[in-house]
Parts: C-alpha cells; structure tokens; sequence
C-alpha cells in the first residue's frame, strides 16, 4: 500500500481546471519530482493533496483511507507536511516561533528535540533563532520554511520549489538535506523547475503539462538522454513521453 | 498651565480606557479580517451588564468587569458559531449581520431597559497630584484597562495558542499545513475580542453615562483609534488611543465639546492621508 496516493484527482480555480484525472502514488522512503513547464498545475497538485485546494473530483487517500473530505489542518496532523513556492513564513513571529508552531502538537520536550533536529540540518538556524523572520535572508527563509514544516516530524514532506530565487549555494545546502530526510524514513514529494536538481535525487518522476500527466516512471530515460525530457516537458512529443 | 496639565493627565487616563475599548476590535480585525460592526453593541451589553448585576447584587463594577468578559465572551461566540463562520465568502453579508445585530440589542436595550440614561454608582473620592483632582474611579478604570491589555498582549506573544493567533493575521494556509485549527482559533479571537470589548463597556460604565444607543458613540471611537493606531497593529492602537483621548479632551476643554467628533474625523482624515498604515506604519491599508 502505498503512503499517499491520488486517484484521478481534478482541481481548480474558478472556471479554471488546473489538474485533471491525476493519478500518483507516493511510496514510502522514496522521493517523487513533479516538474513541468509553468501552468502546469504542478503546485495546484501539492495544493489539492494538502487541501489547500479542494477537490472537484478523485481522491486522496493516506495509507489506503481518503482522506479528501478533510480540510488542511487535519491532513497535516495525519502526518502530510507542505513547503509553500514564496516559504509563506509568519513575519510578526521570530524564526523560534517559526519552528515552534511546526510542532504545536507536540510537547515542550518533543518540540526542543525536533528543533535540535533541524539545527543539525541546517546549522545556520542555529545563529538566527531569536531574529524576526521578517528579515530573514531567501535562504535564510527556505530553511526555516522547511525546519518548520519538519517540526511536525511529517511521514510525507511536500516541497514546492525550494530552488525558487536562491543563490546556488543555498539551494546545494537545501538538497544536501533531501537524502537525510528519506534516510529518516520519511516520503518527498518534491516540485521543482530545476530539472537537473530533480534527476540527480527522484526516485520517480512525474512530468506534468496543462494539468495532465505527460510521463510517470522513474526518469531513467532522460538522465540517459536529456532532450527527451525537453520534448516530453514542452508537452510535444506525448506518445512517446507518456508512460 | 493648570488646566494644560489636566488635560493631559485626564487624556492618559481616559487613553488607558480607549486602549481596551479597540483592543477587542483590533484582535478580530487582524485574525479573522472582519470588520466587527456589533462592536458598539458588544461593548455596551457590557456596560448593562454591570450596571444589572450590581443594581441586583450589589456587586463591586470592577469585579463585574471580569464578569462582564465573560458574558459578551459567550455572546460574541454564540454570534461566532451560529452566523459569522458561515459568512466567510460574503463579506457584505456579514457586515449587514452584524450591523443588524447592533440594531437588534439596542431594539432589545430599550424595550427591556428604557430610555433612561443609566449611571452605575461609584465614588471613591478625588487625589490630588499637585493642584489637579484625579477620581479615584478613573485611576482604577486605567489601571483595570491597562492591566487587561497587558494581559492580552502577554498572552498573544508568550503563549504558545497566542502566537498561533497572531501567526494567523500572518498568513492562515501556513498555519493550517502546520496542522493548526484555524477555526478554532478564529473562534477563540472573536471570543476574546467580545469579550474585551464588553470589559470595556463595564469599565466605561462607571465613567459616563449610558442609554441602549450609546454604542455607536463608543464603537466610533473604537473605530477611529484602530484607524489612527493602524488596523490589527495593537501597538499602534496603544499609541491612538492616547493621542485619540488628547484630542477629544483638549477639544472639550479648550473648544468645545460638540466639535469632538468633528476633531475625531479630521485627525482620522489626517492620518489616512500621511500616515495610511497607521501611526506607526505598520497596519495593514
């Protein structure tokens, strides 16, 4: 059974579809990219799993149960935690606070657990714990994005564009950190425009165009021969993308 | 000079009472975006409140404050769960709501309670610092006011359910996909922000006198100081507050008494026009 799945799941804004008949399962200790071209609908994708978006249609199940009827908060306490594109952080609060409301759950022990958990990932926190996140660096923001949703110690991470506006070096730090959380047992699910980055660390891989899956396998094709990928993520080529 | 002096001590101290009395709409403004037009009428339950219970039971109106939290506390939930929740896309909805709900307590207030304007009896005598006579019950009233704001402050920046709050006027997806009940926690603003505004009525109670319409007056400087102060900045309204009692104040004594809310919408038109995000820049516009 697999730890998060979509089955035929549809989505939208207004009159807009922006997903449609998506059907993907996360399996556990694994990675899955979801790339595309912009419009794609891949962070709609991570929306609807979540339930930031509501469903028009399918199901998201958790373990084998849907869990689509649920709203946001409840899908997060299953254990599904979400990087938003932009980090989304709270500016009125320090980067402590930050942290600590990934785990408001938890108790006071757990949580000064988790924290020293993050701060091993990402050392850098270590300095900042007391700074406003409203002055926080982009990489500086990623990481504590990221510390916070990993303080709800989540069986399934879901990233959206971490590489976003990032200075290279950031964005290695960030992906040095991706492989220690599947060793952790946990599940990424991670959505990013930086192809490369996603090839070298997907277990599997999903390429979406205009709300379709295009491509569903492991990525093999395209680590050997990349202008394959180019024309299967411009949507042209779908026959012979398409898994 | 004396009567310079007595302004300024009597606008700190009335300051103190403004301060509780847009605290409330301040805290529903910033978590939950709504506009709170019952405010007046939460406010001025509060002051019946007082002025019921301690006519019935002779109770002390300070004590009754507590109370009075408490009881337009659950008012302002039952209003929460049974109307506002269902309203979140229709804000115009809402708004005729809640204005209907200040029509329909101050329809209530006079059939129950008459016109009379009501006065809730308190006199613990006149200090003096230097040559400027201070009530007692004033000096009580700012000090109850200040104590609830600081209690309110504390608990949104110490405690781990208020930083939850704030982290929601922050951004509210964020909070929910940390697994976060944010409908609880609009639940509890709108509880806490009645609630505040009815310690206000009571603490208003024993300063002025009252009747079933004076909700809007109070509501309209609540308003005025959320406006100055910067809406859902508290600090800001802290600021207002003071500013807002100096005005109206200075005004009465020095101009008169029917310029005061004329006074109070130029200083609200001023600040809009310099300062739209408040006094201290850092409402929201």
């Amino acid at each position: 059974m697999s730890l998060l799945s979509s089955v035929a799941v549809s989505a939208g804004y207004g009159d807009l579809v922006a997903i449609d008949n998506i059907t993907i399962d996360v399996e556990e200790n694994s990675l899955l990219g979801v790339i595309g071209p912009n419009g794609a609908g891949k962070s709609t994708f991570l929306r609807a799993l979540t339930g930031v978006v509501p469903l028009r249609g399918g199901q998201v199940l958790w373990q084998g149960t849907d869990i689509g009827h649920l709203p946001a908060d409840a899908r997060a306490r299953k254990g599904i935690s979400m990087v938003q594109e932009g980090r989304r952080l709270f500016p009125s609060l320090t980067v402590r606070d930050n942290l600590e409301l990934g785990g408001f759950h938890a108790s006071r022990q757990e949580r000064a657990e988790r924290m020293t958990e993050v701060v091993d990932l990402f050392p850098a926190l270590g300095g900042i714990m007391d700074r406003s996140a409203s002055v926080l660096s982009g990489g500086e923001q990623q990481m504590v994005a990221l510390g916070r949703a990993l303080m709800a110690r989540p069986q399934c991470l879901l990233v959206d564009e971490p590489s976003l506006g990032l200075a290279p070096l950031i964005v290695d730090e960030i992906y040095e950190a991706l492989p220690t959380l599947i060793e952790r047992g946990m599940s990424v699910v991670l959505v990013e425009q930086e192809v490369d980055r996603v090839l070298e660390v997907a277990d599997s891989l999903v390429v979406l165009h205009e709300g379709r899956i295009v491509y569903l396998g492991d990525g093999s094709e395209f680590r050997e021969n990349p202008d394959s990928l180019a024309a299967v993520y411009l949507g042209h080529a779908l026959d012979e993308g398409a898994a | 000079m004396d009567t310079l002096a007595n302004v300024i001590v009597s606008s700190i101290l009335l300051g103190g009472v403004y301060f509780i009395l847009s605290l409330g709409l301040n805290i529903i403004l910033g978590v939950l975006d709504i506009v709170n037009f019952a405010h007046g009428a939460l406010i001025i339950l509060g002051a019946y409140s007082t002025f019921l219970i301690n006519r019935a039971l002779h109770w002390d109106p300070f004590i009754l404050v507590l109370v009075d939290m408490v009881v337009v506390g659950v008012i302002g939930a039952v209003l929460y769960l049974c109307y506002l929740r269902f309203t979140v896309n229709s804000p115009l909805v809402r708004m005729f709501a809640l204005i209907g709900f200040n029509s329909v307590v101050a329809a209530l207030l006079l059939i129950f309670m008459g016109s009379d304007y009501r006065t809730v009896p308190i006199d613990l005598g006149t200090w003096y610092l230097g040559p400027i006579p201070i009530r007692v019950t004033q000096v009580i009233a700012f000090a109850f006011a200040i104590a609830l704001g600081v209690i309110t402050i504390v608990l949104l920046n110490r405690t781990k359910v208020g930083k939850a709050v704030k982290a929601v006027t922050d951004d509210r997806t964020s909070v929910q996909l940390a697994g976060i009940n944010d409908r609880r926690l609009s639940l509890l603003a709108f509880t806490v922000g009645a609630g505040l505004a009815g310690a206000a009525g009571g603490i208003i109670s024993t300063y002025v006198t009252f009747g079933s319409e004076s909700g809007l007056a109070f509501a309209i400087i609540a308003f005025a100081i959320v406006i100055v102060g910067g809406l859902g900045d508290i600090w800001g309204g802290a600021v207002a507050s003071l500013l807002v009692a100096l005005v109206l104040t200075g005004v009465t004594v020095y101009l008169s008494s029917a310029l005061t809310n004329t006074a109070l919408f130029l200083l609200v038109l001023f600040v809009l026009l310099v300062r739209p995000r408040g006094i201290l820049g850092r409402g929201r516009v």
